[in-house]
């Protein structure tokens, strides 16, 4: 019987940097037989650009999902954040390039902060970004992390309901088209959802360049029982709201253009203090 | 071809006790026509609805129905239009009828009432959407919930003496959400754990019983939070698409075209299987846990059948029978009544219902109407 070799004998190390990988990337990682980004280096945006839009309706993702948020560990994605706290308490839905999720992750440091993106060349940017952070700036950047979703479908799957403390919508993909209004991620019914994971007195933030959506995002949250506009005062003191309009690449890139930036946050009210319709005005 | 089926019983409704199986009130919805079978007497229902491609008389899609002391309310649904037939004893033909479209097609309707609301349809469509619509002229509708980019599969209210009901709707993305009546603003709750779409609820005060495309039956506390509202899972062979619960939770479900009712109650495990020699298409509650079941036998016949929950040894095949030859309807022919065309037709419903991977969108594969329907007929006669 022949001694294993030391190395065989080596604790495996657990890396505390690691974020799982993201579904449904196929390979994309190499080129030529190389990583297209070396294990920790900060990921080069050029490799990993993508079309715009998605469509989150579509079917051909094939993404998986647990069947419930019990189902799911998060750990592997916050490997160092005790057990207590692994679940997401900030999300950043369509969070691009992670710009705003990986400051929020200083800017919040108690928060666990979660970003969702759909497109997978992107995802796997964020990705490749925290775990690069994570390496150089050590025990920092231990509450980040992305994961590939369609948040329009999934995200009860994930989540608990009343779990979370803040949902940013950063310059979503505005869908111009009228028939493709139903691919907005801020619908009626989705708001209906979101208040369903927000905790009570949560708030929802909101930010685009794009008047009509602005517009759009106004119109359907002040129709939605469940939300209602935060003033102006506690909005300019917010810190969040600030990183919200000047961190996001979205955001650095529309400042370079010199359009606007229209934006609002929502809390999510607490359901005793909304006063149900009268059955004289239920039907319309 | 799906053979639909409400039955409903004046204790489920006014939660009294069932007198006689004559107050047993059940519609049909068979293929381009339905049924209502109300004190004894059978009403053909028929209206002329707008179908796809023009098609003059589409099929039936589903129907509900809701029984005051009074009246029989029937609502059947083609298409994208929905007829609301009030029936009253002793007259033959409806003695009102309001129909309306809606802009989606419709997969499932509930009515629904409550003190000071008037009463209301609810119209689950294939976009998704739940919407509350008035039973009378003029028309009013309310949107009440919305199941994202996934169409409905079913609806159910918590019913019971105790106010406010909640909305039960399943979906094609095995989710089943419990929204808040009066307040639909508020999600009140999410029962997740199916893997495959839902098939059919069915809801009492605080339970509710699902089943699903995964082969299972699951019985729920749906006032909990998810991970302790799923109180039991049933592995079944095939795909369930009949469920029923009685107020005293005792659980009735019967596989797709299948011809066995399984029953369960609720502190017992084993499986009672009441085998009705036909194709099962409907299975309700009374208030008194009397299990009524809608059957198709191969000659014409669709039968009630009423069980005592209470006592689950025995079955008693009832007094009613409703037979279809005898009422001379036109038109209908009576190969559409027998067993294999009622498989036949779940199977493609059900195949409609399993989730397509690439560039297939739900809409064309369920717009497989009018032709390709006649032709099945044919090839089974």
């Amino acid at each position: 019987m022949s001694d294993p070799s030391p190395l065989a004998k080596k604790q495996k190390v657990e890396s505390t940097s690691e974020i799982p990988e993201i579904q449904g990337l196929e390979d994309y990682t190499f080129r030529d037989g190389e990583d297209i980004t070396p294990a920790g280096a900060m990921p080069q945006k050029k490799y990993y650009r993508s079309r715009a839009h998605a469509n989150p309706l579509s079917f051909n993702d094939n993404l998986t999902y647990p069947t419930k948020p019990a189902d799911f560990d998060w750990q592997p994605y916050y490997p160092e954040l005790p057990a207590s706290k692994i679940a997401p308490t900030v999300i950043d839905i369509g969070c691009g390039f992670g710009g705003l999720t990986v400051e929020l992750s200083s800017l919040l440091p108690d928060a666990t902060v979660l970003g969702l993106e759909i497109r997978a060349k992107v995802c796997e940017y964020v990705r490749l970004r925290v775990i690069s952070l994570r390496e150089s700036e050590k025990g920092k950047y231990k509450n980040a992390a992305c994961m590939r979703s369609n948040t329009m479908k999934n995200l009860v799957n994930y989540l608990n309901p009343k779990s979370l403390d803040k949902i940013f919508i950063c310059f979503p993909d505005p869908h111009f088209k009228a028939k493709n209004h139903r691919r907005r991620i801020v619908s009626y019914d989705l708001l209906t959802e979101y208040a369903y994971c927000l905790k009570p007195n949560a708030l929802l933030y909101l930010i685009t360049d794009v008047k009509a959506l602005h517009e759009w995002h106004l119109e359907k949250t002040d129709s939605h029982e469940m939300f209602e506009r935060l003033d102006e005062e506690t909005m300019e003191s917010d810190p969040c709201v600030k990183a919200m309009i000047n961190v996001t690449e979205e955001g650095k890139k529309v400042e370079r253009s010199g359009s606007n930036k229209y934006y609002m946050v929502y809390r999510r009210l607490p359901e005793e203090s909304v006063t149900p319709p009268s059955p004289e005005n239920f039907l319309k | 071809m799906k053979t639909l089926l409400y039955i409903c019983n004046p204790a489920a409704a006014t939660n009294a006790n069932i007198s006689s199986s004559s107050s047993t009130s059940a519609v049909v919805g068979l293929a381009s026509t339905s049924f209502a079978f109300y004190n004894n007497a059978v009403t053909e229902l028929n209206f002329k609805a707008q179908g796809d491609n023009n098609d003059e008389n589409p099929n039936v899609q589903c129907v509900d129905a809701f029984l005051t002391e009074d009246k029989l309310l029937v609502a059947v649904v083609k298409f994208k239009t929905v007829a609301v037939f009030t029936l009253t004893p002793g007259s033959t033909s409806p003695t009102a009828t309001y129909t309306f479209t809606v802009p989606k097609k419709v997969s499932c309707v509930k009515f629904i009432t409550e003190k000071d609301y008037p009463m209301m349809i609810l119209v689950g469509d294939k976009a998704g959407d739940v919407t509350s619509y008035s039973t009378s002229p003029p028309q009013k509708s309310k949107h009440i919930v919305g199941h994202t980019a996934s169409m409905i599969t079913c609806l159910s209210l918590s019913s019971g003496p105790s106010p406010p009901p909640f909305i039960l709707s399943g979906d094609r993305d095995e989710k089943i959400r419990v929204t808040n009546f009066p307040n639909t603003y508020v999600l009140e709750n999410i029962l997740l754990g199916h893997t495959g779409y839902i098939t059919s609820l069915s809801s009492n005060e605080t339970r509710c019983v699902s089943s699903s495309g995964d082969s299972t039956v699951r019985f729920w506390d749906y006032k909990k939070p998810t991970e302790e509202a799923l109180l039991k899972t049933l592995e079944v062979e095939g795909v369930p698409s009949v469920t029923a619960i009685s107020p005293s939770n005792v659980i009735a479900f019967a596989i797709d075209g299948g011809k066995e009712v399984n029953i369960v109650s609720p502190n017992s495990s084993p499986v009672l299987k009441i085998n009705v020699s036909a194709s099962i298409l409907g299975l309700t509650f009374s208030g008194n846990d009397e299990l009524f079941v809608l059957t198709s036998s191969p000659s014409s016949h669709l039968s009630v059948f009423s069980t005592t929950g209470s006592d689950l040894t025995s079955s008693t095949p009832l007094a009613v029978s409703l037979n279809l030859a005898a009422a001379s309807v036109k038109g209908v022919p009576s190969v559409l009544i027998e067993g294999e065309n009622a498989n036949g037709g779940s199977e493609k419903s059900d195949a409609a219902l399993v989730k397509r991977d690439k560039h297939h969108t739900i809409e064309k594969r369920l717009n497989d109407k009018g032709g390709k329907k006649k032709q099945k007929t044919e090839e089974v006669s």
